[in-house]
């Protein structure tokens, strides 16, 4: 199986920059990951390495045991949307090479789409908008039916009707040909329903890499008074503390479970869910 | 499994916009050299311009003549970098290796040399025969014939795209912004071209030549043979030093 093994990865630009730090991750098969982080938090510089676009400074990158780089084998199971990337033709040329670097390219499915998505595939490049540009790349992708998946900001300029056809033909391509998907995305709130992993990403370290469901379960948020919130958060762990007035909101980082149900009815506090959206901005902000 | 043949058509295929927008007017300058040569010829009789040392003190013919071969090498040159800079596009987009990269910018620059080498002796078989202005080419190649010319031009040129690759790879790898590229793309060139009208680089072709004429009657082997032998090393040892250095590109 292609399982992603990244060990010891460390990325240093110019010798001074420190994109990625010693970063250590497993990437399952057939999973859909959310790869989440601020800007220039190292998330694009992890996907260049392990498309071996650019060279890692330490550390080694295998696909199903193999080592990538050089390795046409391996790269050919990887179709990666990179942000800038350009197409050397026009689309309806692009459609009828792919097989040539994609022998698995379902050209009827990508017309399918093209069409769906309103995508006029006789237009070069240069004169679409970077939302049907980056709609277009996505096609590709999805009808590619390489193994692995490596979106960088899929949706890019995308309109919201748009984003959700292809939210949702993402999951059905993904339900009917499973494959790794790893999408790099600030719309967390858009990803949140369809991804199943999350790596977060904070100044080239992951300090988070756990499935969805697990992560927000260790993780609820009290609402009321500020200073009994402050009560509460005594020697408890918390992300985030959000006040308007004298009311305060906080993320506690413990496993729901463990809720001191009776102090928070003492402390008149209510509980409350986190959305993943709030929790990865809880764990990137800074300081 | 991705074919490496495919792939290096795939970059021949999209190379041909670019191809046919230097080659056409390589097609109209080179026409326009022989045309010009001829009207030297026939107007000072392969004599020189403004004074007795001539323009730039090489003889009107001389520089004619270095100038049509300075035509073919100047597309090369202008050709092989503008080729490999568009190509990362597939290794951007498609995730090919740069070993598919290297071999498919190749076969692409090698058919385009070859090409070239064919186009120039074509134009100087017709101008030889029609026009008669045989001391124009008898200064570089000695009114060899036309196989012979034919030889030593893809030869050359083969050798020349090698060192071009060479160098546009040397380019790609190393060039940290923009404006360094423009600068180091030029400047071959810029020193190309103040060769051909200052000093004249076919003074050193020439000698290339008439050393590897004198090697090969040493060995006693054909002219034509050494020839290529000798040009097939230099290209080799040329190409074979592009691929570490694309191999080391980042492409990000």
């Amino acid at each position: 199986m292609n399982k992603i093994e990244v060990k010891g990865v460390t990325k240093v630009y110019n010798k001074k920059t420190k994109a990625l730090d010693n970063i250590s991750i497993t990437i399952e098969p057939n999973k859909i990951y959310g790869l989440l982080g601020r800007n220039g938090a190292g998330k694009t510089t992890l996907l260049n390495i392990l498309t071996t676009k650019i060279f890692p400074t330490s550390g080694e990158i295998t696909i199903g045991g193999e080592e990538v780089f050089e390795n046409d084998k391996v790269l050919g199971k990887i179709f990666y949307i990179m942000v800038d990337s350009a197409m050397p033709w026009a689309f309806h040329r692009v459609f009828k090479r792919m097989k040539d670097f994609y022998p698995d390219f379902d050209i009827e499915y990508a017309k399918e789409l093209a069409d769906r998505f309103d995508i006029d595939v006789s237009k070069k490049s240069k004169v679409l908008s970077t939302g049907e540009f980056s709609l277009f790349k996505a096609i590709l992708a999805l009808a590619s039916n390489a193994e692995i998946l490596l979106l960088d900001e899929p949706v890019l300029g995308v309109d919201p009707n748009h984003r959700e056809m292809l939210y949702k033909e993402m999951i059905k391509n993904y339900s009917e040909k499973p494959k790794t998907i790893i999408v790099s995305t600030h719309l967390i709130k858009e990803v949140a329903s369809i991804v199943e992993e999350v790596i977060i990403i904070k100044e080239g370290r992951i300090i988070e890499n756990n499935s969805v469901d697990s992560l927000l379960s260790e993780v609820y948020t009290i609402t009321g008074r500020a200073d009994n919130v402050d009560e509460y958060l005594r020697n408890r762990e918390h992300a985030a503390v959000d006040g308007i007035g004298e009311r305060k909101t906080a993320i506690i980082l413990e496993n729901k479970q463990n809720k001191d149900i009776s102090l928070a009815n003492k402390l008149e506090l209510e509980f409350g869910n986190v959305e993943l959206q709030e929790l990865c901005m809880a764990l990137t902000e800074d300081g | 499994m991705r074919s490496s043949l495919k792939v290096a058509i795939d970059l021949l295929y999209f190379n041909r916009a670019g191809f046919f927008m230097v080659y056409i007017p390589f097609v109209v300058f080179t026409v326009a050299a022989f045309l010009w040569g001829y009207f030297v010829e026939a107007k000072y009789g392969g004599g020189v311009l403004f004074g007795a040392n001539g323009l730039f003190g090489v003889e009107l013919s001389s520089l004619t003549a270095i100038g049509i071969e300075g035509i073919g090498l100047l597309f090369l040159m202008l050709y092989i970098p503008i080729t490999l800079d568009g190509n990362l596009k597939f290794l951007r987009a498609f995730n090919v290796t740069r070993k598919k990269y290297f071999t498919g910018n190749l076969l692409s620059i090698l058919i385009t040399a070859v090409d070239i080498a064919i186009t120039l002796s074509i134009v100087k078989l017709v101008f030889r025969s029609l026009l008669n202005v045989h001391s124009l080419y008898g200064i570089i190649f000695g009114g060899g014939s036309f196989m012979g010319e034919l030889i030593w031009l893809i030869s050359l040129n083969l050798f020349m795209a090698s060192l071009f690759y060479l160098y546009s790879s040397f380019v790609i790898w190393h060039v940290k912004n923009a404006a360094i590229t423009i600068v180091l793309m030029l400047a071959p060139a810029i020193i190309m071209i103040s060769a051909v009208t200052r000093f004249g680089i076919g003074d050193l072709v020439e000698q290339i030549a008439i050393r590897i004429q004198i090697l090969s009657q040493s060995l006693l082997l054909g002219e034509s043979a050494l020839m290529i032998l000798a040009f097939g090393v230099m290209t080799t040892i040329c190409l074979l030093m592009a691929y570490p250095m694309l191999k080391k590109t980042s492409v990000e």
